[in-house]
């Protein structure tokens, strides 16, 4: 008995996954971009960014190994890879996975993204996007400001750095979970590089695993709102020859499904603002003007972007996901949706409370 | 008792068992019709009493029969009994009193290490300050001192067959779990029996606990009076002994061992904070090394990215696997520690700097170890010293290396099992039938039961 059950304890140890292999005798991959090849090598031009470690933890070191392989699928674009570094490649921390513009305009994405849903060691996590004019133009991309490489990006999509309010953040379980669920449509953020800095302003809105409608800046941001995950942000309100700048500092942008003989989506809108900077003297008496101009224009907003959506025929923000979460009857209930997309009708209340002018009075 | 008269044979026993040495000392006095010897060892007898008590009366009494009487009625005296009890008591300090037929015993012993100091192992900030001395009597009147309860009870034995050693056993007769004193009766008349002579506490604390060998301490050595004293109020068994400093306090689960006194003495959420820093510091000490094996040599996902770059950094030098570096890192510190401990004080200051300090840079810097490595190594040291009872801490010291070991081999899972392992062997222990892991050494059920069966039997 007292063999068996240290058998049964020693067998625990077999279940020890991969082998010992040194931190230092690993390459870190930080961040992986996939753009369209024009070789005849293979479909896909596939690039690693592998992190150089610093040599004194103190010294400021964003140097990275940029490796382009020209391929038909990931496995073997790594199995290549693999051959020209000295170390065992590691994408334990690959945070990035950035594809080309014009990949994702023409190709399908499900198929691209499979190895790295598949792959165990890609974190779920990973922060992805569309990149533009290449992935690997963004890939090379080295701010000055960067400490470690690919650092910069994970800074702009982990909110824990900036809280620029077009960044739209999509792990690549988000994506997927996207692009495989009928009703909600996936959006990335376009990372453009510039130089050596990069501009998220725009966003990037799939349908049927392709790129089909780009968001500017401010629709970036509505659309963020809309998906909760901004908290803060500035609108321009431009009315009657009045123009001004408004500080949201808490927005909440939620909507109800109405599914009755006229099928209507309700928007409601509830902000809390102050006055940032203004081209005209405002007085204290205008304050409720001020609060109507504003409701306007968001208001305005709001209905063009979700009306560019139903156009387009995308849904970034899931209604169709709604629509089948509340109605039980599975068979039909997608068919209905399809039906009823393009004609739903957008009603919308916006509710602005001016919370004061600035700190000048 | 008249029919053979030991009161002759006695004395050319004794000598004859006694070697020939010049602290030996055969006292003849007369003075009128009175005849008397005295027969003692000189350097454990205490010379002034004799001088004031024994010798001076002598001579001030008219006769015999008033001095014996005045001997009787010393509290020190007692009466004859055999020869070979006679050379114990002699031997541990007694005068022998032969006038004529008439045997008397006197212990007139002197203890010269009775001082009492403050308490260096076990210090607090805000408790008692002093720690036991290395005289039974002493401590005994420092533990009734501290514990005024009616029904403390303290037996006196002997411990040792061939040079028997006096120990006292103090418990509280009402609380005391009558299955605990029997089992360390029980265990002490093996003792006896089988150990020639005890010399230390701790000797004796070793061939108490059943196991032979065992890695956690389950008897308790204490230095203070004021833990005694909690601690009998618990219902425990103290065992004090001549010549020792510490105490032994039986059962000890393993959270008496991770308790100071001060957690007492201080302000509730103090006492917390400090409690859940100790256990912190526990985990810390035995996990570290472990941790920073698998996580650098198996899941470095584990770590955010920048960190990880940042270690695969400071590595790159270092020419030897991970588990090498931390394993020598880690020897270098326990040499550390064990040299300042058997070191005077004046030198140990001088060898931990050079230890840590010159060390500890010098290694990185010829890039042996890396830095990341010298910071873990000096958590793992200082959290290892948070642990307040020193018996528990040298145990933990040990138990890291076995983690470090299963963890190198079989990387995370290794460390999960190695860790579970550790939980398992601790419940598998038991302290005088206590089990090792219990949270509170006796519910208030528990504790009502006990003093009803006893009012009943009482």
């Amino acid at each position: 008995m007292r063999g068996f059950k240290l058998l049964m304890v020693c067998l625990f140890f077999l279940l020890a996954g991969c082998g010992y292999k040194d931190i230092d005798k690993r390459f870190f991959v930080v961040a992986i971009g996939v753009d369209k090849s024009n070789s005849d090598h293979g479909k896909y031009k596939i690039t690693f960014k592998v992190a150089i470690p610093p040599d004194k933890p103190s010294a400021k070191s964003n140097e990275a190994e940029i490796i382009t392989t020209d391929s038909d699928s990931m496995t073997e674009a790594v199995r290549i890879t693999r051959a020209q570094l000295d170390k065992e490649i590691d994408f334990s921390h690959t945070k990035a996975i950035i594809f080309g513009q014009s990949l994702v305009q023409k190709e399908n994405v499900s198929e691209i993204i499979d190895w790295f849903v598949r792959r165990r060691d890609i974190q779920r996590i990973a922060y992805t996007g569309v990149g533009s004019p290449t992935a690997l133009e963004v890939l090379k991309v080295r701010p000055a400001f960067e400490r470690l490489p690919g650092n910069s990006l994970f800074l702009y999509f982990g909110r824990s750095g900036t809280e620029a309010p077009y960044v739209i953040t999509e792990p690549l379980f988000d994506f997927y979970r996207r692009i495989k669920e009928k009703g909600i449509d996936p959006v990335l953020p376009i990372i453009q590089a510039e130089g050596d800095k990069y501009s998220i302003l725009s966003s990037a809105i799939f349908k049927n695993y392709r790129m089909n409608l780009t968001l500017n800046d401010l629709e970036s941001e509505i659309l963020n709102s809309f998906l909760g995950r901004l908290k803060k942000t500035d609108f321009k309100i431009q009315a009657n020859g009045e123009s001004f700048f408004v500080f949201a500092d808490s927005v909440k942008l939620n909507y109800d499904l109405l599914a009755g003989e006229k099928p209507t989506i309700h928007i409601h809108c509830k902000m809390s603002v102050t006055i940032e900077e203004s081209k005209q003297t405002l007085a204290l008496e205008k304050m409720h003007q001020l609060q109507i101009l504003t409701e306007q224009e968001i208001r305005k907003n709001v209905l063009k972007l979700v009306k560019k959506f139903q156009q387009a025929n995308v849904d970034p923000i899931g209604f169709g996901l709604r629509y089948r979460g509340s109605h039980l009857n599975n068979q039909t209930e997608w068919q209905k949706w399809e039906d009823i997309y393009p004609e739903i009708e957008f009603t919308m209340k916006a509710e602005v409370k001016v919370r004061g002018t600035g700190s000048i009075y | 008792m008249y029919k053979s008269n030991p009161a002759k044979s006695l004395l050319p026993w004794l000598q004859s068992q006694l070697a020939e040495s010049d602290d030996i000392c055969l006292q003849k006095l007369e003075s009128k019709e009175k005849k008397a010897q005295l027969f003692y060892i000189k350097s454990i007898c205490d010379q002034a009493f004799i001088q004031d008590h024994l010798l001076i009366p002598f001579f001030e009494t008219d006769s015999l029969h008033d001095y014996l009487s005045y001997i009787d009625n010393l509290f020190q005296t007692s009466s004859y009994i055999s020869p070979e009890k006679t050379l114990n008591q002699l031997l541990h300090g007694s005068v022998v009193f032969i006038s004529g037929m008439n045997i008397r015993l006197i212990d007139i012993r002197k203890v010269a290490n009775t001082g009492i100091s403050e308490a260096k192992i076990e210090s607090t900030v805000q408790g008692p300050q002093n720690s036991f001395s290395e005289d039974i009597a002493t401590n005994l009147n420092m533990i009734r001192d501290r514990y005024y309860q009616p029904s403390l009870k303290i037996e006196n034995q002997e411990i040792g067959n061939q040079a028997p050693t006096p120990i006292a056993i103090i418990y509280d007769e009402k609380l005391v779990d009558p299955a605990v004193l029997e089992s360390v009766n029980k265990r002490l008349a093996e003792i006896q029996g089988e150990m020639a002579i005890i010399l230390s506490i701790g000797q004796l604390e070793r061939h108490l606990s059943r196991r032979k060998r065992t890695m956690f301490p389950t008897i308790m050595l204490t230095e203070r009076p004021d833990r005694v004293a909690y601690n009998l109020a618990q219902g425990k068994i103290a065992i004090v002994m001549q010549g020792n400093p510490f105490v032994l306090l039986v059962p000890s689960v393993f959270f008496d061992f991770m308790a100071s006194m001060d957690d007492l003495y201080h302000t509730y959420w103090t006492s917390r904070f400090v409690v859940v820093l100790r256990y912190l510091g526990l985990f810390i000490t035995i996990t570290l090394p472990s941790l920073y094996v698998v996580s650098t040599a198996y899941n470095p996902e584990l770590f955010r990215v920048q960190l990880a770059v940042t270690i695969a950094g400071s590595r790159i030098s270092v020419p030897y696997p991970a588990f090498v570096e931390v394993f020598l890192m880690l020897l270098m510190m326990e040499f550390l520690t064990e040299a300042s401990l058997r070191l005077p004080k004046m030198i140990g200051s001088t060898a931990t700097t050079v230890g840590g300090l010159i060390l500890g840079q010098a290694a990185t810097e010829a890039a042996l170890v890396s830095n990341i490595m010298v910071i873990l190594i000096a958590a793992v040291a200082i959290s290892n010293f948070v642990i307040p009872i020193n018996a528990m801490g040298f145990a933990m010291r040990g138990v890291k290396y076995l983690l470090l070991f299963i963890s190198t081999v079989f990387g995370m899972i290794g460390f999960i099992v190695g860790l579970v392992g550790i939980v398992a062997y601790l419940v598998h222990l038991d302290s005088f039938g206590q089990p090792y892991l219990k949270l509170f050494m006796k519910s208030s059920t528990d504790q009502e039961e006990i003093t009803r069966v006893k009012e009943e039997q009482g």
